[in-house]
């Protein structure tokens, strides 16, 4: 299958069948998919049930789970059974729930992020080391060139954060870039040719 | 005929599965001996597991982001052979290691993971599915799903291999604060600064993919190792020699690119 889909890739152009037909192919991983998605369901209700039966640590958060997997599966389910709209698109019900309830849980918590890089870099900002050091100038040349307050003060410190991006930064990301992409390739290889054989764990 | 655009493509693809598969072979028949440098990370697994065992704590492990149908799937694929060798580390020291899936394509493939570490470990008897916990598909949820559980039960290791994203902070600087030992790795450059800055040992982009030979020690396998390498002098030397070219008012090689 790895094989086909590189010459779908290269030989097989858009649109033509011998493309569709590759696509279909991946496709069918699909099917993998959803019988995974059951299973983690499965696993998901069986692991808070036995810990609510078992009194188990912080059981009580595990009744809301399952509370709330149980009542978002019957706003979805309903929302097939009343289809009023093509069963593709979420029903008015399924998607009031998700923006008014799971997508401010969500944001809550990336905006926790904001905390968390404040603290990272109170960390990693100390002088401690000379590659903290140069880490700490870089990251008050960026914050000063990115503020506005920084072409208040002095009008080079954007063009100094801009070239500390397009220069330094880009260099550094191609670099690893260039070697994730060959160290991707070399793995899929030697998977495909069954050398490396970890991911099924360790061999006896 | 090659489609249009990605005739330089498939001609760099040739030459990087060239180039490793002629190392490969040649490690194979003896021909070489490459040697791989010690990668730190990797080497301070054992050291993770030795302490939560000391501790009696927890290893909270996860493997990122990706599914193993993604375009990121080789990090989630890394991310298991790491997993493999952390799970027969604890299976060998008594260690209770728990792994948290994102994805559910990928859970399946872990528990097959770690229940054949046990075996390897002979310890089959010690191995508990229930290690390995779903905790939803979604970013956010996921992640605090897993820091709750870092903060909850104390772990002693957090362990953490594969594709991140913006969950990769609120997981290291978390688990920093819980006082855990921390390895982390992504091949996402976007986010392994997070993991150097966070985290006590951090695999930088291709340190990843390499874990598995590296892990296995397998000659071959890091025979193919050898040949990214001279890949990478390949690409250095295009670089270069594109440089050169295009100071000098000759455009064949970016000609070449665009075909």
């Amino acid at each position: 299958m790895g094989i086909t889909m590189v010459i779908a890739t290269y030989f097989f152009a858009p649109g033509t069948a011998e493309r569709d037909a590759s696509a279909l192919l991946t496709a069918s991983v699909d099917i993998l998919v959803v019988t995974a998605g059951l299973i983690g369901l499965i696993v998901l209700l069986r692991h808070h049930t036995r810990n609510i039966s078992r009194r188990g640590r912080y059981w009580k958060y595990s009744i809301v789970t399952i509370i709330g997997v149980i009542l978002y599966l019957i706003v979805g389910l309903y929302g097939v059974a009343t289809h009023e709209q093509h069963l593709m698109y979420a029903s008015d019900l399924f998607s009031w729930v998700y923006n008014n309830l799971y997508v401010h849980m969500d944001m809550t918590i990336f905006s926790l992020l904001a905390f968390f890089i404040a603290s990272a870099a109170y960390r990693a900002f100390r002088l401690r080391s000379l590659e903290a050091s140069i880490l700490l100038i870089v990251g008050s040349l960026m914050l000063l060139g990115r503020a506005p307050i920084g072409g208040v003060i002095w009008e080079g410190f954007p063009e100094i954060a801009t070239w500390l991006l397009n220069v330094p930064n880009t260099a550094g990301n191609r670099a690893i870039t260039l070697s994730v992409a060959i160290g991707a390739i070399l793995l899929a290889i030697r998977q495909l040719i069954g050398v490396e054989r970890g991911y099924l764990g360790p061999e006896r | 005929m090659i489609n249009e655009g990605l005739v330089a493509s498939f001609a760099f693809l040739i030459i990087v599965v060239a180039e490793g598969l002629i190392a490969l072979f040649l490690t194979r028949a003896g021909k070489t001996h490459p040697k791989i440098r010690k990668i730190p990370g990797l080497e301070a697994i054992e050291e993770a597991v030795g302490r939560a065992t000391e501790m009696g704590r927890p290893i909270a492990y996860t493997t990122g982001l990706g599914g193993i149908r993604d375009q990121v799937y080789y990090q989630t694929i890394a991310g298991l052979n790491i997993l493999g060798y952390t799970a027969e580390l604890a299976a060998k020291y008594g260690a209770k290691l728990k792994y948290f899936p994102y994805d559910p394509t990928v859970m399946p493939l872990a528990v097959d993971v770690m229940e054949q570490a046990y075996i390897s470990a002979g310890k089959p008897e010690e191995f508990n599915p229930e290690n390995v916990q779903y905790l939803g598909g979604d970013q956010f949820p996921w992640a605090f799903g897993v820091l709750g559980i870092m903060y909850r039960e104390k772990t002693a290791a957090n362990i953490h291999m594969g594709p991140f994203w913006a969950e990769s902070l609120i997981l290291a600087e978390a688990g920093f604060y819980t006082g855990a030992i921390q390895i982390a790795g992504t091949a996402n450059y976007h986010q392994i600064h997070f993991f150097v800055v966070a985290a006590d040992y951090a695999l930088i982009g291709e340190e990843l993919m390499a874990a598995g030979a590296y892990l296995s020690k397998d000659p071959t396998q890091i025979g193919s190792l050898w040949g990214a390498d001279f890949s990478k002098i390949t690409t250095m030397a295009l670089i270069l020699l594109g440089v050169i070219m295009t100071a000098a008012g000759i455009n064949a090689l970016n000609d070449f690119l665009v075909l």
